[in-house]
């Protein structure tokens, strides 16, 4: 009877988990689905007052975003995200050797500055910069924003470059220097290839970053160099009408790169966000 | 290190200029590869810094540039002291980032527990949960100005089936409830994720021990569980709240600080100072004083984390 008894309070507590569980899915994955589901659905159907989940799936919306230039603006995406991200990781790497090999005491100082910088509100930049840009005439240009994403990526990639290049051993770059390697060709040549995973990993944070981000985006572009994020947001904020059907499609186009790269280093995402404070 | 040697081996010599190049490159060697990321900070960070606290004293106009600056004093922090706007989106950004945060670690912080066990599958649910952190915010703002529309949005016709006649963000009572929501929805994520990881690398050891102590449920919790990720939990906690000061790109899109500003938090409301009324001195006053706000939090971050190189 005891023996039942506990049995009984086992499969309870499994069907509890479960269904527990399944709440917590749906409450984060509905939203997301139902907006999925649209981009499939007639234009009708995204607006109508009575909700389906089964519909006759068409590709309407679709076609219609991908006649609109759309491909314009995703390259300007690919060019901002691609140069920020090459910029970042090369002198995030760079930096991050220095500090890992080099004996520097203001190793602190610089901690702080870049820690200073990850937590830094864009707003609380983005005034003088605007002013800047335009007086400089990097205001609509790849050039500017690139230079803005590099920044905000750097902090994140000296920090995790430090920590990779720390994982090295030494002795394999001083070997190096016996055979007469100097300091850049002992990082490209010798360091470098060793933590290619981990550069890998700091890219793809600086990519997701790049991608998502909006308000550098929305100011310092015009339709020309405007980024996929940013059309998209235009799409909903500028028109009088919006169009939910190409909406749909075009936010489901636009969270591809982040949602695939994200997914991809998984193991690695505590690390990134919380900038290594955990492991 | 390098260095000496060569200075030796060249001492008899004429030093040929690209060793002397490779020479003094090898021995300042750090300086130079610090240098590329210092340049691009400092020209988007340290050079607009200065510029803001120039840009704070005057009087400016985007749009119409050559009416140039005009001098104004402190009379733009002045201004911010008797602004009612600027408290008004000071105490809702409060609100937002105590509403938010607190829910979001108190259902993070349950999801982690509940992820805490053996469950087939786990690792693909676990993934599934990830995806609105992930999402791009702008499209984030998107899904949920889709699913709350006043006329076709689907939890607002369910709800309103319950008989819940909830207006989400187009009415002035419960629009900032609503990016509250969101928030939630987008975030809690984040803290389940550091959680988790958290939990997971407390030694069973010490969970085993507990409970034949007589530790269960909520006493093991809290006098075992919590104490133990102190520092976790509170690196979560500071992060969240950082990156919850700088809302902006969700609630922009889906109210643009409306209705009748009872959803403007601060960073919209130095957008709009700036880019809609053209106020840029102003704006970049406001900014200051942000600025000198997220300091203090990264200094506490500092402190708490005993963040080291």
């Amino acid at each position: 009877m005891r023996f039942y008894g506990s049995k009984l309070k086992r499969t309870a507590k499994w069907v509890l988990t479960y269904i527990a569980v399944g709440a917590v899915l749906a409450f984060f994955i509905f939203p997301v689905l139902w907006e999925l589901l649209a981009s499939f659905k007639p234009p009708a159907e995204v607006i109508s007052s009575e909700p389906h989940f089964l519909f006759k799936p068409t590709l309407e919306s679709w076609r219609s975003i991908f006649t609109s230039g759309i491909f314009h603006n995703f390259k300007n995406s690919l060019i901002v995200v691609g140069g920020s991200t090459l910029l970042a990781t090369f002198f995030g790497s760079l930096a991050g050797y220095a500090l890992a090999r080099g004996k520097l005491r203001s190793r602190k100082v610089i901690a702080m500055e870049m820690l200073t910088l990850r937590m830094l509100p864009p707003i609380a930049m983005i005034i003088p910069i605007f002013v800047l840009f335009q007086k400089m005439h990097l205001h609509n240009t790849y050039l500017g924003l690139i230079l803005m994403y590099t920044t905000a990526n750097l902090p994140l990639s000296v920090w995790l470059m430090l920590g990779y290049f720390g994982g090295v051993p030494e002795e394999i770059g001083e070997a190096a220097m016996v055979d007469g390697c100097g300091r850049f060709r002992m990082y490209w040549q010798v360091e470098l290839p060793l933590i290619l995973p981990g550069l890998a990993t700091t890219a793809i944070f600086c990519v997701i970053f790049a991608w998502n981000e909006f308000m550098f985006g929305v100011l310092l572009t015009k339709i020309e160099t405007a980024t996929l994020t940013v059309v998209t947001a235009r799409e909903v904020l500028q028109r009088t009408g919006i169009d939910w059907s190409a909406l749909a499609s075009l936010s489901i186009f636009t969270i591809l790169v982040p949602l695939i790269f994200a997914l991809s280093i998984q193991k690695s995402l505590v690390k990134g966000m919380t900038l290594g404070a955990i492991k | 290190m390098g260095s000496g040697s060569h200075a030796e081996l060249s001492a008899g010599f004429e030093e040929t200029r690209s060793v002397r190049v490779k020479r003094i490159l090898n021995s300042n060697w750090t300086t130079f590869f610090l240098l590329p990321a210092f340049v691009v900070i400092a020209f988007v960070t340290l050079f607009p810094f200065f510029y803001s606290l120039f840009l704070s004293v005057m009087q400016y106009n985007p749009v119409r540039p050559w009416y140039g600056f005009k001098f104004v004093g402190i009379r733009n922090f002045a201004e911010i002291l008797t602004d009612d706007t600027v408290w008004n989106s000071i105490s809702i950004t409060f609100t937002f980032v105590a509403g938010a945060v607190s829910v979001e670690f108190i259902l993070g912080f349950a999801i982690a527990l509940l992820f805490n066990q053996e469950i087939p599958g786990k690792k693909v649910f676990r993934s599934i949960i990830l995806i609105p952190m992930i999402l791009t915010p702008v499209v984030v703002g998107l899904i949920w100005k889709y699913t709350l529309n006043h006329n076709f949005g689907v939890l607002q016709i369910w709800t309103s089936k319950l008989g819940l006649n909830f207006e989400w963000h187009h009415s002035m009572k419960t629009a900032l409830l609503t990016m509250i929501l969101v928030d939630i929805w987008e975030w809690t994520p984040f803290i389940f994720l550091i959680l988790l990881a958290g939990l997971m690398a407390v030694p069973q050891e010490i969970v085993e021990m507990a409970k034949i102590d007589g530790a269960h449920g909520f006493k093991l919790l809290f006098r075992v569980l919590v104490p133990f990720l102190r520092k976790v939990i509170l690196i979560a906690l500071i992060l969240r709240i950082v990156d919850a000061v700088r809302v902006f790109d969700t609630i922009w899109v889906l109210t643009k600080g409306g209705p009748s500003r009872v959803t403007e938090v601060y960073s919209i409301h130095v957008f709009r100072e700036g880019f809609q009324f053209m106020n840029i001195g102003y704006a970049a006053a406001l900014s200051l004083v942000l600025l000198v706000f997220v300091l203090g939090l990264s200094i506490l971050f500092i402190k708490v984390t005993k963040f080291e190189v």
